[in-house]
């Protein structure tokens, strides 16, 4: 079970990032991105609110308990202006998964020293 | 500098820097976030506020700032309403929503009876403007207990923009309940409360995580938190991070790294702490390295990898050019490193290296950076700050599952009751062995008897690692018994126990031996050498405090203290196989004595020991020398014990 259950990851090319409103996604400004080890691809990452069927709302007047019904209608709710249905959104699993490749990640070693000293 | 308490029992000695996000009233303050409230003048419960509560909706009841119930851990006051004639009680808050975006609303709530029934309603239109009110479940329930709990509601605002407000309820007739820390964000999770006053209130990303040295500047900007009663920080392995002053650790100098982390599994070597490559440090822990890094010459662990995902305490000092790391206090890795850490323009991070890879995911509740290396003591008193808190599994000894590392680390944590404990030194096995907390100390006992029993001199338990009634941990029954602690424990310093002799000090070596054993193994016959204990201190015996003051005028004047002689070592000639002795404590020099020559057991000298020559020797009091005994020494039958300072 992911602590973010909510939490969306979207990839998009490098190059829409200047499309990006970080009114709308955890990041705070292209400098905080991560990008793919080549550059050419990074991610932002937000909260979703699904609501699966219309949400009928029954209100009340509280004074004189007078009801009054609205809907909400389904959808998932919170995603960026960016998204578009076409770039790749993952949970995530699927986006540490993602970042473990070596499209996103160099290989650890290579910072490391061949072998621990004692 | 904050209050007194603010540090707890962690080290502040060459402290620079500190977080510690259970610390809530000077280091954690929570997320950025803006407290959209109107009414602005009702939120403002701190202490001292005296505006009345006009303006809120006091529906048959009545409505008090109650001064004396505060959620905990806050400053603020509570409002407390008291339902009269069975109906709605109510007072209500707003702020202007916009249409498709995401709010959380959140509120403390107790009652004065449990069970009580309270409710939360979002309304639709402008209080006092006809609007209807919506009536929502907060997180948690509606359930109200005697205990203040914390309500969240978050929802995707869909009707048309503008101002919209909130009620809470009591039902019942004679109810009591307290509310507090009205707060309206939007965010899709409740954040920690802040206080508004006047106007929305905002706190930054810098004003979140606050430095307890007040000397540096934290940002969590760039961070997760978690969507519970603790709003923790949290890395969720993908991009979080908590940015660092630049240059926050330079140069060559000593240094410390103390954290506290709980990581997730998976994460393969996430960067926890470090600057990495915008200068050398790095400190990392996951599945395949836990450590530092520093320019190439590191102390991490790479096989085995006692990795967890329980909260642990990770350690790193350097003190000169050595280079270590601890795990909870017990030291996994020692290296060498001499390189700077980088200078004022160095970037360091919290949870990723400084290019953006090798992410850490889990928590890091703590972080202390000093100027210095904490000594172990002082690292285990850090420990102690957070054990409990964070329930960390202590290494205390009762298991052997919980095998200490040393006998001081259970000092360290606290124990000080003597008993038999199991011990793992680092590389060896567990083992159970008695330990007692003396003379500010922590001994291992390596070897007993008594009652006649214990070890001749030339016994081969002397000198091979075979056990003896190793699971026979009573000091006073009188049966010898050797333990594996003999085998496999360094040290300097011992201590010998025998009878009712007392005494107030330990005996030290010149250098550090790696056990018993191997300082049993040396090679004997150094005639060079005679009176002159390889292990030992030449103390006079007459000025050691616990001296046995009887036998002070047989012992003559040239007594002097050997605290471990060697096998043939201590006596004049070292002849092959016929003096000296193993662990004396009180010995006669020969010349004093007038005996120049190479003398057998029954005729070479040394008191109060084990293993000594003269006399017998596996009786307490033993000495003998070319012609002098003494009966009430030789004859005795005491108890004995060995320690050894570890």
């Amino acid at each position: 079970m992911s602590n973010f259950p909510n939490r969306r990851w979207l990839v998009i090319p490098a190059t829409e990032v200047e499309n990006v409103d970080f009114n709308q996604v955890h990041e705070n400004s292209p400098e905080t991105l991560r990008y793919s080890v080549d550059g050419t691809k990074t991610f932002i990452k937000y909260e979703i609110n699904v609501v699966e069927e219309d949400i009928v709302m029954t209100t009340v007047n509280p004074e004189t308990m007078e009801e009054v019904t609205s809907t909400i209608p389904a959808g998932t709710y919170g995603r960026p202006s960016i998204y578009n249905g076409t770039l790749p959104e993952y949970n995530h699993e699927e986006i540490l998964a993602l970042l473990a490749t070596e499209e996103w990640t160099a290989p650890m070693d290579e910072n490391f020293p061949s072998a621990p000293q004692s | 500098m904050s209050g007194k308490n603010s540090f707890g029992q962690i080290s502040t000695s060459g402290l620079t820097f500190a977080y510690d996000t259970g610390e809530i009233f000077n280091s954690y303050k929570g997320e950025a976030t803006t407290n959209m409230v109107l009414y602005s003048e009702y939120q403002n419960l701190a202490d001292g506020y005296t505006e009345a509560l006009s303006g809120w909706d006091t529906h048959e009841g009545t409505m008090l700032i109650d001064v004396a119930n505060k959620v905990p851990g806050f400053t603020n006051r509570s409002i407390k309403m008291s339902c009269v004639n069975a109906n709605v009680y109510k007072f209500h808050f707003g702020g202007t929503l916009t249409n498709g975006q995401t709010y959380t609303v959140s509120f403390w709530g107790k009652a004065q009876v449990a069970g009580g029934y309270g409710n939360f309603m979002l309304g639709e239109g402008m209080w006092g403007n006809g609007g209807g009110y919506l009536v929502i479940e907060p997180a948690g329930g509606t359930n109200l207990t005697t205990e203040f709990k914390r309500f969240k509601y978050t929802w995707t605002h869909t009707l048309a923009s503008g101002y919209y407000s909130f009620a809470t309820y009591l039902y019942e007739n004679g109810q009591v309940g307290w509310l507090s820390g009205f707060q309206l964000e939007n965010k899709s999770q409740a954040t920690r409360y802040i206080a508004c006053n006047g106007a929305p209130t905002t706190r930054t990303s810098t004003q979140g995580l606050l430095d307890l040295t007040g000397n540096n500047e934290i940002n969590i900007g760039n961070v997760s938190f978690t969507n519970d009663s603790s709003e923790e920080i949290t890395f969720d392995g993908t991009d979080d991070y908590i940015s660092l002053p630049n240059g926050l650790m330079q140069g060559t100098g000593n240094f410390t790294v103390n954290q506290i982390i709980k990581c997730d599994a998976g994460v393969v070597g996430g960067t926890t702490f470090g600057s990495y490559p915008s200068g050398p440090l790095q400190i990392f822990y996951g599945t395949t390295y836990i450590g530092m890094w520093l320019d190439n010459s590191s102390a991490y662990v790479a096989s085995p990898v006692p990795f967890t995902t329980n909260t642990v305490m990770i350690t790193v000092t350097r003190n000169g050019s050595v280079t270590k790391f601890y795990q909870n206090g017990e030291l996994l890795k020692t290296g060498s490193a001499s390189a700077s850490v980088g200078s004022s323009g160095t970037l360091f991070r919290i949870g990723s290296n400084t290019v953006g890879t090798e992410r850490y995911a889990g928590k890091i509740y703590a972080t202390q950076v000093y100027n210095r290396a904490l000594s172990e003591t002082e690292i285990r008193k850090n420990l102690l700050q957070y054990a409990d808190r964070y329930t960390m599994t202590v290494k205390d000894g009762s298991t052997s599952a919980l095998a200490a590392p040393s006998a001081t680390y259970l000092k360290d944590i606290g124990i000080s009751k003597d008993g038999n404990y199991w011990l793992q030194p680092t590389g060896q096995s567990a083992f159970q062995a008695p330990v007692k907390f003396y003379l500010g100390k922590a001994m291992v006992c390596v070897m007993k008897g008594g009652s006649g029993n214990g070890f001749l001199p030339d016994s081969a338990y002397w000198e091979n690692s075979t056990l003896l009634n190793e699971y026979d941990f009573t000091l006073t029954n009188g049966a010898a018994s050797k333990y594996q602690s003999y085998s496999v424990v360094p040290f300097t310093e011992f201590y010998f126990q025998m009878g009712l002799l007392d005494y107030q000090t330990t005996f030290s070596l010149s250098t550090e031996v790696s056990s018993m054993l191997a300082a049993q193994q040396r090679s004997w016959n150094d005639g060079a050498n005679r009176s002159i204990p390889h292990y030992g201190n030449s103390l006079d015996y007459r000025t050691l405090e616990g001296r046995d003051r009887r036998y002070l005028s047989i012992l003559g004047t040239e007594i002097y203290l050997m605290g471990m002689d060697l096998k043939h070592e201590g006596h004049y000639g070292g002849g092959s196989g016929s003096s000296g002795g193993r662990i004396r404590v009180g010995s006669i020099l020969d010349e004093n004595t007038g005996n120049t020559g190479a003398l057998s057991y029954g005729a070479a000298g040394s008191a109060f020991g084990i293993g000594v020559n003269g006399g017998n020797p596996l009786k307490s009091g033993v000495c003998g020398y070319g012609g002098w005994t003494e009966s009430d020494i030789i004859g005795k039958n005491d108890d004995w014990s060995v320690w050894v300072v570890f």
